[in-house]
């Protein structure tokens, strides 16, 4: 009888060993998945890449042909009671494809909880800045970095105008640097519970336009090529405060 | 009776685990070494690279894709192989403008350099091409290259007494297939990784540039912002990081630099998209081992790396889809109406040569693991 206790000990720790895999079905889920879910517009429709012509508050009329930004440090907290979720390691790298205007991105581990309030950044933080032996969004054959010392663009748009003098130009928008580094928060309008069961998905809109105007309206005549000159903070001040919006959360 | 019972539940309990673990191994089948490739990579070219699951790197598969990148049974006349318009002591090209088929003709694209590969998604000069394994096989059947159906390739290889051993070595199979000639070719093919060149060591810490390596590093990845004074050659727009190769996503590596008026202008990337405002783009390759690899341009028309940076910064020819990055890069303030030129001084591009020249990677030339297996 002790024997066979021990031969059924020892075939159990074999089994675990041979195995290597633990059984979690039984445990509580205590985290769910949630998503951002980002659609770009330009003029309140989806962006077109180098087909459609659109002009901007300066009246200037352009193409884009390139469109992309980090959306990265991703939180979710609760004002009232406390509770904050800080995604880790959060950098994506949110491009308009020619395939599609949306992007997503999901958002795994989220604890269960309540929560009123979301937090992005579009760029890269200092911490992770100037350092390019990073993966995944950060590697830099995404070609967002510029160098060892710059950093990483944060937001690029690239494209075409049509001067003054009606000659064809291009439009370079390049915007790096810690000062262009910027969190946004978004209130929600209801708080929503993360459960295990369902996707929590937050949709994010992103308005082109907006990163050429309120409060500073951008003439490409005088300014098509931005990168590190001090207009680059105008151009982040001015997507900062209007281009993105959370237009609704699903649960 | 309860000792009967207990015996039931080990017996159980074995069958379950065995049934729990489901991935108990054949002894008696031999499986192909697995290669671990991603040991070979330096930590600076980063890891956004995929080895498609279906075609995982083992050694059998690596040597037998060496074997068929040099076989010349998979040319028509048993004239050619891949090695013939890829020689690595030109870094994988062959030195000509365009390369002659087995018939004669030739071809309209120049040879591509095949340098680090892991870090491309898209194929030939106009994209046409989605994976390594795909891609091998299409100048076996090309009229003006070898010119050779998939089916009379694998016959051949059939009826030698080495090849069926090697493929059922690598795939598991001797009955031979096109597939696995892709794939073969593949593997070998993903293993040419140039990283030991000056600019590698000066990455590594091992090596001090000169002067004038150092400037031409900082003007090759400088956009150059006249107003704020930044001179820069514009370079690494393109031919982006350390990889000195085009952007890996989608279709972004591709470019119009400005080399024809719309008028002449090949269609490029517009055969594979049918996009207007795809034409004239072409790929940006690599520029590792660039000083090996003339002529230049994927028409092969410029001879010397002096005439390719003479284009870059006074002969650039404006059309509907021009970059944007090169229209808007100069040394000197434009005026409106003025023509897209660079502006580099002759030191510049000097210095901005000493770099190319710095990308020569003379361990990747003479890799005794690249080489003929047929010439020793």
């Amino acid at each position: 009888m002790k024997h066979q206790l021990s031969f059924v000990l020892i075939a159990f720790t074999l089994g675990l060993f041979a195995c290597n895999e633990t059984d979690n079905t039984n445990e509580e889920a205590v985290t769910g998945n949630a998503k951002i879910i980002v659609s770009i517009f330009n003029d309140g429709d989806p962006l077109e890449l180098e087909t459609r012509t659109y002009t901007n508050d300066a009246g200037n009329e352009y193409t884009v042909s390139e469109f992309k930004f980090y959306l990265s440090n991703v939180k979710l907290r609760n004002t009232s009671t406390g509770d904050l979720f800080i995604e880790p390691d959060s950098y994506h790298l949110v491009e308009r494809s020619p395939e599609s205007h949306v992007y997503e991105i999901e958002i795994t581990n989220v604890p269960l909880a309540t929560y009123n309030e979301l937090e992005f950044a579009i760029g890269v933080d200092n911490a992770q800045n100037y350092s390019l032996d990073n993966i995944g969004a950060l590697d830099p054959s995404n070609n967002m970095a510029w160098d060892w010392n710059t950093g990483y663009k944060f937001l690029l748009l690239e494209g075409r105008f049509t001067t003054q003098n009606q000659e064809q130009a291009g439009v370079v928008m390049h915007i790096g640097g810690d000062s262009n580094y910027r969190r946004l928060i978004m209130p929600l309008n209801q708080p929503v519970t993360v459960n295990s069961s369902n996707s929590t998905n937050f949709l994010i809109d992103v308005e082109v336009s907006q990163i050429f105007k309120d409060p500073t309206t951008i003439d490409f005549n005088e300014n098509n090529v931005v990168m590190f000159d001090a207009i680059s903070t105008k151009l982040s001040a001015n997507y900062a405060k209007n281009a993105f919006t959370l237009r609704s959360v699903e649960n | 009776m309860s000792d009967f019972l207990q015996r039931l539940g080990i017996l159980f309990i074995f069958s379950a685990l065995l049934i729990a673990c489901d991935s108990t191994e054949e002894p008696s089948v031999s499986f192909p070494t697995a290669f671990d490739l991603e040991a070979e990579v330096p930590f600076y070219f980063g890891s956004n690279f995929e080895i498609p699951e279906d075609n995982p790197m083992t050694v059998e598969g690596i040597a037998l894709g060496r074997m068929l990148f040099y076989e010349k049974k998979l040319s028509g006349d048993n004239s050619m192989s891949c090695g013939t318009c890829h020689q690595q002591s030109k870094a994988f090209t062959d030195g000509e403008r365009f390369s002659k088929g087995i018939d004669g003709s030739l071809g309209r694209f120049n040879a591509m350099s095949l340098t680090n590969l892991l870090w491309n998604q898209k194929f030939f000069w106009n994209g046409r091409s989605t994976s390594l394994e795909e891609q091998a096989l299409i100048p076996i059947e090309d009229p003006i290259e070898m010119h050779q159906s998939l089916d009379a390739a694998v016959a051949k290889l059939q009826n030698t007494p080495e090849y069926p051993e090697m493929f059922k070595k690598a795939f598991g199979d001797e009955i031979i297939t096109a597939e696995n000639i892709g794939k073969a070719i593949a593997q070998f093919e993903r293993t040419l990784i140039s990283s030991n060149s000056k600019y590698d060591q000066f990455l590594k810490g091992e090596y001090t540039p000169t002067a004038l390596e150092q400037r031409g590093i900082d003007l090759f990845f400088t956009h150059p912002i006249a107003q704020a004074g930044l001179r820069g050659g514009n370079c690494g727009d393109c031919h982006t990081n350390v990889l000195t190769s085009g952007d890996l996503n989608g279709f972004n590596g591709f470019h119009n630099n400005g080399l024809d008026e719309d008028a002449t202008l090949r269609d490029g990337l517009k055969t594979v998209t049918g996009k207007d405002a795809d034409k004239g783009k072409f790929k940006a390759p690599t520029l590792r081992n660039i000083a090996l690899t003339a002529p230049y341009m994927h028409d092969g028309r410029f001879n010397t790396l002096e005439e390719v940076l003479e284009h870059y910064d006074q002969h650039i020819r404006t059309s509907n889809t021009l970059d944007p990055l090169i229209i808007e890069a100069s040394n000197e303030i434009r005026s409106p109406g003025d023509p897209v030129k660079l502006f580099l001084t002759p030191d510049e591009k000097e210095a901005i040569i000493a770099f190319m020249n710095m990308l020569t990677d003379e361990e990747f030339i003479t890799n005794p693991k690249f080489s003929d297996p047929f010439k020793n």
